[in-house]
């Protein structure tokens, strides 16, 4: 059902308020976090305890199913004071609710979402291998990378490939998907110590094995060619449009700390053999002023987007592949436009930025790797254009 | 009018599909007589496009700035002309509207019905006006009056004589309006593109212009007419103006979606539109304007309702408009730049759409109100600089 004006502005100041009130707690952890290259247990704890893991799930299993502009504006938020710490809260916002609205009914539903709300963690990437077996079970073998949050999680969704016993494909005589998701246990997942990168350390986005582990089927998604089994109307979205506010949360929060940053200390600097102030150059006032509004601009063109595509779930129009175009192009250019705004920013932050330990440094280091993420590649607009062209965008996503 | 802004957009979308042939159509002929052909006047004013920013209470619009920009921008994906004309036309004959006395505008509005008086002219100081029995009298040339030669009304701005500025103020200013016929029209108009919008230069020679044709300065709060109206006078042009350059990227990628499809470049197999990365270039743009939608939708929702207790808000305001301005020109050359590149040989010939947007969206760049210094004050204020009143 759709919210109410009064309900969605309710809503919003909510989760905003939510989201502002970790935020000393993550400043305060940050460093903490990027040197132990996963999330502070302060950190987490905060986020937690201000019911960040719950706002994108299905209603059913006490999530809060925010309206996708709400989640932008409550990501960017996070992420405005450490980017880290909003892209763990992102993913383990996202992945309990990939699992709660893709888990059957069923044991594996009650036991996951039974008792405390749970930590999730998982990639999207079909890294690993399920082998179908004669009793119904399935055998995951598998190295899979990017598991932000790894180190904090309960549970890790692991999409697989389903294999028959003799490594061969299932045939539709088999009645099996060809991509799996599995709930696991953390205890049965073999965390490695691989996430030694140039930013978004904090994160702590780990590869992770699996070794024989046997998983039963109400412990997993995609059977019976259900997209969702619960969940308001975001949730009949693909994956990667469902995911799309978080990414574009995470690219808006960037920018505007490394912004935000330019307006205290190093605006007030005055660089070796200038004259006045950072801040006193025309230069830099002007490309200050044309990074202010092209954050704007991003930032609305996110905002009315996806109110747009929620007025359509919510109308039950149709998804059509320009639909979710159009919505990953908006993530891919947010997000490019974001990352210039960030490289400005640390352009000016002159010799001070060079070390390790600057923020604006941090948040050039954070945004771009997280401009690398395969959600926000450029291959987006190469399917908005064919689509504008009438033409089939190639395959894959 | 219908009820809802939503009626109200679609009512104007058909209004101005309606004349979408003939703006197309004159295109070439707006070049050539360097002002607009009179059918693109005749379907202009059949529209009511020069009314779209005045009052209700003298029969205008007074349309609600997302539907401004909407109206510029179909008009100008039409013609870039057309639209320019279009805006500046609405603007000046909803600032006189507004600002005039009763005498005044009860005098020019009375036929308003059969002829909406479209008026023009420039702001810039660059006459002088000599105070004289019941009136001013006023001589000066200044430059870009668009659409002068369907004007009925044209404006200027003089500093005025014998008069001292105050201390740490700006001189005294008066803008005056005179019925075309006491103006000099010339014939300046030589450009590299807006060729068809006539902004050439005119001359007043000591014309007689009466005290209620006159204001002191510019900057006043309006008589008449509320909501985008009431706004600062820079914020008030804004949203139309902001259709101007979405017009025109919107008018690119529809020529070059076009124009790819139909044409295989030298040395290439397939068409331009088969070629990935201009695919990618192709949909890039496309989210751009998108960009630009989202942005002008968002920025003037929030600026027709934000309060403004002191003159610094109004100051921020209008810098704040003038960037996303200047913001919009810059997205808007992107697209027609990139559109242009990929088009290839039929691009280069004078008379390809690619070609003339081209040229018309370097032109309008130029344009005083999305220069840089829109950019600088925008960072000042960021910056919690002080910002003076000003350009």
């Amino acid at each position: 059902m759709s919210r109410t004006s009064v309900e969605r502005q309710r809503e919003r100041s909510e989760w905003i308020e939510r989201a502002e009130s970790v935020g000393p707690t993550l400043r305060e952890f940050a460093a903490a976090s990027a040197k132990g290259k996963t999330l502070a247990p302060e950190s987490v704890a905060a986020l937690e305890d201000a019911g960040l893991f719950t706002m994108a799930s299905p209603l059913e299993v006490g999530g809060f199913d925010v309206h996708p502009a709400t989640q932008v504006e409550a990501f960017e938020q996070l992420a405005s004071v450490d980017v880290s710490s909003g892209w763990v809260a992102m993913i383990q916002a996202e992945s309990p609710a990939m699992a709660a609205s893709h888990l059957p009914d069923g044991i594996g539903l009650d036991t996951v979402f039974g008792g405390q709300f749970p930590r999730v963690a998982g990639t999207a990437n079909p890294e690993g291998v399920a082998t179908a077996q004669s009793d119904g079970r399935f055998r995951l073998n598998g190295r899979w990378s990017f598991a932000s949050g790894i180190r904090h999680c309960g549970w890790v969704l692991a999409n697989a490939m389903v294999r028959m016993e003799d490594g061969s494909r299932p045939t539709a005589a088999d009645e099996l998907p060809p991509v799996v998701g599995s709930l696991v246990p953390l205890e049965q997942v073999e965390v490695e110590d691989s996430w030694n990168v140039m930013g978004l350390e904090g994160t702590g986005s780990c590869h992770y094995q699996l070794h024989d582990v046997i998983v039963e089927r109400p412990f997993m998604t995609s059977f019976g060619g259900v997209r969702s089994y619960r969940g308001g109307p975001w949730f009949a979205n693909p994956t990667i449009t469902f995911l799309s506010p978080g990414h574009t949360g995470i690219a808006l929060g960037s920018a505007k700390r490394a912004l935000d940053l330019l307006t205290g200390d190093v605006g007030n600097r005055t660089r070796f053999g200038q004259a006045g102030a950072v801040a006193d150059r025309g230069a830099f006032q002007r490309d200050y002023g044309e990074m202010s509004c092209r954050y704007e601009a991003a930032r609305a063109y996110a905002l009315s987007t996806l109110d747009d595509a929620m007025a359509q779930r919510e109308a039950g129009e149709p998804i059509t592949p320009d639909y979710d175009a159009r919505i990953r192009a908006m993530v891919t250019w947010v997000t490019d436009t974001c990352v210039d705004v960030v490289r400005f920013a640390h352009h000016h932050g002159g010799g001070a930025a060079a070390f390790s330990d600057s923020p604006l440094q941090q948040v050039l280091r954070d945004i771009l790797v997280a401009s690398q993420h395969i959600f926000v590649a450029d291959v987006a607009y190469e399917r908005t254009g064919a689509f504008r062209l009438g033409r089939e965008a190639k395959g894959g996503f | 009018m219908s009820s809802t802004l939503a009626d109200q957009r679609a009512e104007w979308r058909a209004r101005v599909a309606g004349i979408g042939d003939t703006l197309r159509g004159e295109s070439e002929a707006n070049e050539e007589l360097r002002q607009l052909s009179p059918a693109t006047e005749a379907a202009l004013r059949s529209v009511d496009a020069f009314s779209l920013c005045s009052p209700a209470e003298l029969g205008g619009i007074n349309a609600h700035p997302r539907l401004q920009t909407q109206v510029i921008a179909d008009i100008t994906a039409h013609d870039s002309s057309a639209g320019w004309c279009a805006l500046i036309g609405a603007h000046e004959s909803a600032w006189l509207a507004s600002r005039l006395p009763d005498s005044a505008v009860e005098r020019i509005f009375a036929d308003s019905a059969a002829r909406w008086p479209v008026t023009c002219g420039s702001i810039a100081p660059e006459g002088e006006a000599e105070q004289v029995e019941g009136g001013w009298m006023v001589t000066g040339r200044w430059g870009w009056a668009s659409g002068i030669h369907h004007s009925d009304y044209v404006l200027s701005m003089s500093r005025i004589t014998g008069r001292e500025p105050e201390p740490g103020m700006p001189p005294p200013l008066l803008c005056a309006a005179a019925p075309k016929a006491d103006v000099v029209v010339e014939d300046t108009w030589r450009t590299l593109g807006m060729r068809g919008t006539g902004s050439t230069h005119y001359r007043y020679e000591r014309v007689f212009v009466p005290d209620e044709m006159c204001l002191a300065g510019f900057e006043r709060p309006p008589l008449r007419g509320d909501g985008w109206l009431a706004r600062p006078t820079v914020t008030f042009l804004t949203a139309a103006g902001y259709g101007f350059p979405l017009g025109v990227a919107k008018r690119a990628i529809e020529e070059i979606t076009e124009q790819a499809t139909s044409h295989t470049r030298t040395g290439q197999r397939a068409s331009i539109s088969e070629q990935q990365h201009f695919q990618g270039d192709l949909g890039r743009c496309v989210a751009l304007v998108e960009a630009m939608e989202g942005y002008g939708h968002h920025l003037f929702d929030e600026l027709l309702s934000a309060p403004i207790n002191s003159l610094e808000d109004a100051v921020l305001m209008d810098d704040r408009a003038r960037a996303a301005l200047r913001w919009a020109h810059q997205a808007a050359e992107d697209v027609v730049r990139t559109a242009h590149e990929h088009a290839g040989g039929p691009a280069v010939y004078s008379d390809n759409v690619l070609a003339r947007l081209l040229r018309d969206i370097q032109t309008a760049s130029q344009h005083v109100i999305q220069t840089q210094s829109a950019y600088i004050r925008r960072g000042q204020h960021q910056l919690g600089m002080p910002v003076r009143p000003g350009l």
